[in-house]
């Protein structure tokens, strides 16, 4: 008993010295082992590929003598709760950006992810990278309104993005989408995600039959529409349909006049719009006096989906009947690609004063049975939540009147029966999800489906943590572990071929910003463990990593200049 | 009416007051721990800090924990729920369609069931062994058959294949909603209808059939059964007036608890056929932090579930004055 207590004292003994002792800086001891790293990620349900290659890469580390567990989250909230937000004990951080047309834009993926205003609580700089010169360039690009010289600094941000090894695209998806070829002619697919969801091409799709109403379903539960209530990018999409915007998205994600017939930039924060002759639903003039209000109401009530576009705003102001002219807080490069192509305009006379007239406390969120009067290709005859809208065509629309009558828009519970119903042609089209590997499979066979694919502007991707303790705040370690990483793999098996290999933010797809220079490390389980031993890495007898002696990380890689 | 009668009553209802407040702190704090962001519901996702904050702030989602659970209970108690965070119509809004529509899905697959459930009961219970123990079989299959199998091989089958009836929803245009009588007594709605039902009472038939069966085996034992024999009352009068109602205590005592379970229940039935109903409700809703609807729902089908027993309670105590 006595040699116990002995045995525990001095143990004690010795801890307290170490504390007391032990040197203050954040040196790592000598032959410490690499800890145990948590990896982040998303749940097989959520993202099943991206998952399959995260267990692939656990493997990996294991056999350069790292340990790693998986942490699953089921959605972005999850995740954003655990990876964004303190305590930050994790290495790995994985999950997905979905894409949008307006995404196409670099304007977001460079500054939301990477940038210093986001590192925090909720933010979503999840790895806390901070390079000044990074940071220099993603706020420079998107205030240079030259396009040309706006590209060259993309392109350097990008390639620095890259070999920092902050963040890695993994794989793009390929998606599958069908749309009923015996009935529809004349039909568009977008790239950037829209797909078949766009006014574009609803407006332009033509009947072949006796078939005249588009049946359009996917998967959501479908809200009450209200311009200033935009939950998800399903409610808005149906309200593009209703209302326009100054410009829109082509099909190849360049942006074209809507709604506005040209536009001129007068200085770095000023540009002149000219608009074309259009008409309300009701029938009355669609003014300049309409696009200064509706830019005044959404800076007044932001909206998520608009918010974006509002915010580089200062004013808007009616010159003429027909013209506008923007004021900007900041020259903002993705003007047009995102703020003309993304906010509604409203009629005035329908919400001016509305909350006063309306009884409302104070948001025209709150009006229960708006008043859904647009310009759109198409008009709203009925909202019924949690089932779809009915519309029909607004046959007086100055750009784009629709060939079909009308379109009914249907919520779909489940995948199965939105498959099931486009296979039996109960449905024309889908908009956003695309069909599963097994359904893609099944659509080959069907006479009635037309097949198109559409790759990715979203990604599945990594960041890692570059905080004071974590073990990849070291860039060497950071390169080894990219070397485990089989994107191959990944696309053709976990993905039966249906998505591409990634490394920038900027997907393949957005040949316009891509700068073709960046590459990441290839998939080399022994360049792996050559980089780790060139760094002063070691392995222990069991195999374990340890760090090196005199352990001190090296952040960033050395460039040439 | 007695006063221990009356004390009896009064109990019952101070009891469940009691439970349902607890229930309400239970949901209310289990939201809570459930990860995810409620601002999700309407901001995107990658948002900055201050519209985040913008947007707690104005639901009060920025306040202690035990104020705004506080707040939640005084409102609720004067009937003001809230509104949602996703669609900021009031919750009771969008509860009430819902509670409609499955209502509508629930009441036939309760008749079938129950109806046609314990007739076929009777009738396997009376005959006994031989077919009976087939038929019994063949009916448990189907109770152990999960709803949403038999619902997506109907959907293939029916939907599909045969290309015969709707493949989601409840109405095919949604151009019938003008009204209770307009929307539930159509041919479109009795189209869209006759799958899930099909899929429910599937599901549901088992149960009560082997309810009536054992009740009535029970009852076919009965000395009054065999008086009833020696007076020589013919076999059929036998088993529908003097066997079958003795036995049907026990079905319509499933009944009162299948219709508080079903109401939220039936929640792979509506997924399945897109049904807008009210367990879809309470998934999305949950799923994606809509504490208000999610909370309203869940406290609504509480009441409903502690409405029908302690109704329950009050028939067995007049009944039997020995349980009061």
């Amino acid at each position: 008993m006595r040699r116990v207590v002995s045995l525990v004292g001095s143990l004690i003994a010795i801890v307290l010295t170490l504390l007391v002792v032990g040197d203050p800086a954040p040196a790592i001891a000598q032959d410490r082992a690499v800890p145990e790293i948590t990896i982040i990620g998303p749940s097989q349900a959520w993202n099943r590929e991206h998952y399959e290659g995260l267990q692939l890469l656990i493997a990996k580390m294991e056999e350069v003598g790292l340990k790693a567990n998986y942490v699953a989250t089921p959605n972005w909230p999850a995740f954003v709760k655990r990876a964004g937000s303190a305590p930050w004990g994790w290495g790995i951080a994985a999950a997905n950006y979905v894409g949008r047309a307006q995404r196409l834009d670099p304007y977001e993926f460079l500054v939301t992810p990477f940038t210093e205003t986001y590192i925090g609580d909720g933010g979503t700089n999840f790895g806390a990278y901070r390079n000044p010169r990074f940071q220099e360039l993603a706020e420079k690009q998107h205030r240079t309104l030259d396009r040309e010289a706006r590209r060259r600094l993309v392109f350097e941000a990008q390639k620095i993005l890259a070999d920092d090894l902050a963040f890695m695209s993994v794989f793009h998806r390929r998606s599958v989408h069908v749309y009923n070829q015996q009935n529809w002619d004349n039909v568009t697919l977008s790239i950037g995600g829209n797909a078949f969801g766009t006014t574009r091409n609803f407006a332009s799709a033509t009947p072949k039959g006796a078939e005249r109403v588009i049946k359009v379903g996917e998967v959501i539960q479908p809200k009450p529409l209200n311009p200033f209530n935009i939950p998800s990018s399903h409610e808005y999409l149906n309200l593009r349909l209703v209302y326009d915007t100054l410009a829109d998205l082509n099909a190849a994600g360049v942006p074209e006049p809507w709604l506005a017939k040209s536009w001129t930039a007068v200085d770095d924060t000023t540009i002149d719009v000219t608009l074309r002759e259009a008409k309300w639903h009701d029938g009355k003039p669609v003014t300049a006096d309409d696009v200064a209000f509706s830019f005044a109401m959404y800076e007044k009530y932001p909206a998520a989906f608009v918010k974006a576009g509002v915010t580089p705003v200062a004013s808007v102001t009616a010159t003429a009947r027909h013209a506008v002219r923007f004021k900007l807080k900041k020259p903002f490069a993705p003007l047009v690609h995102y703020t003309f192509t993304m906010v509604p305009i409203v009629p005035q006379h329908v919400w001016d004063g509305v909350i006063e007239r309306e009884g409302l406390k104070r948001h025209p969120d709150e009006w229960l049975r708006p008043n859904l009067t647009g310009s759109g290709p198409f008009k709203v005859v009925k909202v019924v939540p949690d089932e779809g809208y009915v519309y029909t065509a607004n046959r007086d629309h100055f750009l784009m009147p629709p060939k079909a009558e009308g379109l009914v828009y249907k919520g779909f519970a489940n995948f199965e029966a939105r498959f099931l119903a486009l296979a039996s042609g109960q449905l024309d089209f889908h908009t956003f999800y695309p069909l599963s590997p097994e359904q893609e499979k099944e659509a080959r066979t069907n006479q009635r489906l037309k097949l198109v694919h559409d790759p990715e502007v979203g990604m599945s991707w990594i960041v890692f943590n570059m905080r004071d303790d974590s073990p990849f705040r070291d860039y060497a370690f950071r390169k080894a572990v990219s070397h485990l990483i089989d994107r191959r793999k990944i696309t053709q098996d976990f993905a039966w071929g249906l998505a591409d290999p990634g490394c920038s933010v900027i997907a393949p797809v957005n040949k316009e910003w891509l700068n073709p220079a960046v590459n990441c490390p290839e998939y080399n389980a022994g360049a792996a463990k050559q980089v780790l031993a060139e760094a002063g890495y070691k392995w222990d007898s069991k195999g374990r990593l340890l760090f090196p002696a005199a352990y001190k990380p090296v952040i960033y890689p050395t460039r040439k200049h | 009416v007695g006063s221990s009668r009356l004390r009896f009553i009064l109990s019952r209802l101070a009891q469940n007051l009691v439970v349902l407040v607890v229930v309400a702190a239970i949901i209310f704090f289990g939201f809570r721990l459930i990860p995810g962001d409620p601002t999700a519901a309407f901001v995107d996702p990658l948002a900055d800090l201050e519209t985040k904050q913008m947007i707690k702030a104005r639901f009060g989602l920025d306040q202690p924990l035990w104020l705004q659970f506080s707040t939640y209970m005084r409102n609720a108690v004067a009937g003001d729920f809230g509104i949602s965070f996703a669609t900021k119509l009031p919750v009771y809004m969008e509860i009430g369609p819902r509670f409609v529509n499955t209502l509508m899905l629930v009441l036939p697959v309760m008749v079938i069931s129950y109806g046609l459930g314990s007739l076929v009961g009777f009738v396997f219970g009376y005959v006994r062994g031989g077919w009976d123990l087939y038929g019994s079989a063949f009916f448990l299959v189907l109770r152990s058959t999960p709803p949403f199998w038999v619902g997506l091989l109907l959907l293939t089958l029916f939907g599909y294949q045969l290309n015969w009836l709707p493949i989601a929803g409840m109405r095919s245009d949604l151009a019938s909603d003008d009204g209770f009588l307009a929307t539930f007594f159509s041919l479109d709605f009795a189209r869209h209808a006759i799958l899930p039902v099909m899929a429910g009472s599937i599901y549901f038939i088992g149960l009560p059939l082997l309810v009536a069966r054992s009740a009535i085996l029970q009852v076919m034992e009965e000395d009054f059964i065999d008086m009833a024999r020696a007076k020589g009352v013919p076999e059929l009068m036998i088993l529908w007036r003097h066997a079958a109602r003795n036995a049907l205590l026990p079905v319509v005592t499933q009944t009162s608890l299948f219709f508080g379970w079903a109401m939220g229940g039936l929640v792979t039935i509506e997924y399945v056929f897109s049904w807008p109903g009210l367990g879809r409700l309470l998934v999305m809703a949950t799923s994606r932090s809509d504490y208000p609807v999610a909370m309203g729902a869940l406290l609504l089908l509480s009441l409903l579930i502690m409405t029908i027993n302690l109704f329950t309670d009050f028939l067995y105590a007049s009944l039997d004055p020995r349980i009061a």
